[in-house]
């Protein structure tokens, strides 16, 4: 009670920084690793997966949350909606990135990139699979090309809002 | 004027961090070295896929208590690692597993808790035999399979590792007097 009234008494000395504060990063990543992936490929993968989408969000400066426990969040295991929910809720979240790292029989990778409110409403989901090659030669890279196609079109609206600049 | 009205500003900015700072609880409450706190898996685990450092998310499945203030909620987090971790090989030999779990957020305090789970399991001349070796931990057996797997829910106890202390979320009872909690804290039943 006191804390929110020291803050409506503080916000007009320190204006700028309140307008900052609303733009804060309010959206966590957590990747997963399916079932399948970890049966039909190697944790290599993966983690190239999540870098790879992890360097693609740092590019385009979107503000994201770090879990205090862990940083970075990647689970290499089933997971369900309340785990999520959990460090998304913990981090001080509002949104969730969930990142689905699988291998389905049909393509050497496919990568989901869903992003819900930590009530667990959908409010956007891309889909990219390296799927069209006979070999695996570059099926990450492959994966993460088409992805960052898709995602470019959703810049600046939910889960994916871009820091402003000082 | 504008002086004037900056002193005036400053000298309400001090009193509000001051009003700020005393909202701040600072009666924490000593969580007893060895005070047991119940866990469960918040995800699945298999030695197929799992590797030495890897993270793995648990959940507070009891609420704690020490002296009627309420210092880890059910549903709050822990993490632990995969200390080691073997696939289970075409040979016949069982895959095994060992996870520490390492620290429970009580209310943004890390309580540093010990307790090791260790399963292994072998396969025996045309039979799968299942063996859990446990450490600290309690009510888990392994299902029968080559790999060694934990699905989610599974129930642990880690046991925090130092005495520490926590500010708690509430208190169920009213918060003993100074004279009283000088006297000494209650220990929590093992």
């Amino acid at each position: 009670m006191r804390l929110s009234l020291a803050t409506f008494l503080l916000a007009p000395l320190f204006g700028a920084g309140f307008e900052d504060a609303a733009a804060a990063p309010s959206a966590i990543l957590i990747a997963v690793r399916s079932r399948d992936h970890m049966s039909r490929s190697s944790v290599d993968k993966f983690d190239q997966a999540v870098d790879g989408v992890e360097a693609y969000l740092e590019k385009q400066h979107i503000a994201l949350l770090r879990d205090p426990l862990r940083g970075q969040v990647r689970i290499e295991g089933e997971a369900n909606r309340e785990t999520i929910t959990r460090i998304a809720k913990d981090a001080g979240a509002s949104q969730v990135l969930e990142l689905v790292v699988n291998r389905p029989m049909s393509s050497w990778m496919e990568l989901t990139l869903r992003c819900t409110k930590t009530s667990g409403e959908l409010l956007w989901e891309v889909r990219s699979a390296a799927s069209n090659q006979l070999t695996s030669k570059d099926h990450v890279r492959k994966a993460l090309e088409n992805l960052a196609k898709k995602l470019d079109t959703k810049l600046n609206g939910a889960c994916l809002v871009t820091e402003t600049k000082q | 004027m504008n002086r004037t009205r900056r002193i005036c500003l400053m000298a309400l900015a001090a009193i509000t961090i001051a009003l700020a700072i005393e909202a701040v609880p600072s009666e924490a409450v000593v969580v007893p070295e060895g005070t047991p706190i119940q866990l469960k898996f918040a995800q699945s685990v298999s030695s197929r896929s799992t590797r030495p450092g890897q993270a793995i998310e648990f959940a507070v499945a009891e609420t704690l208590t020490v002296n009627g203030a309420v210092l880890i909620r059910e549903g709050d987090r822990a993490i632990g690692y995969v200390v080691m971790s073997a696939s289970a090989e075409t040979g016949g030999k069982g895959g095994a597993l060992a996870i520490e779990v390492s620290k429970v957020r009580a209310n943004k305090t890390l309580v540093n808790v010990r307790g090791e789970r260790r399963s292994v399991e072998k396969r025996e001349v045309g039979k799968t035999v299942g063996l859990t070796i446990l450490f600290g931990l309690s009510g888990y057996m392994m299902s029968g399979g080559k790999q060694a797997e934990i699905k989610i829910d599974t129930p642990v106890v880690a046991y925090v590792a130092e005495d520490t202390p926590v500010v708690p979320f509430e208190w169920r009872t009213p918060p003993p007097s100074k004279d009283k909690a000088a006297e000494g804290t209650d220990r929590p039943n093992p």
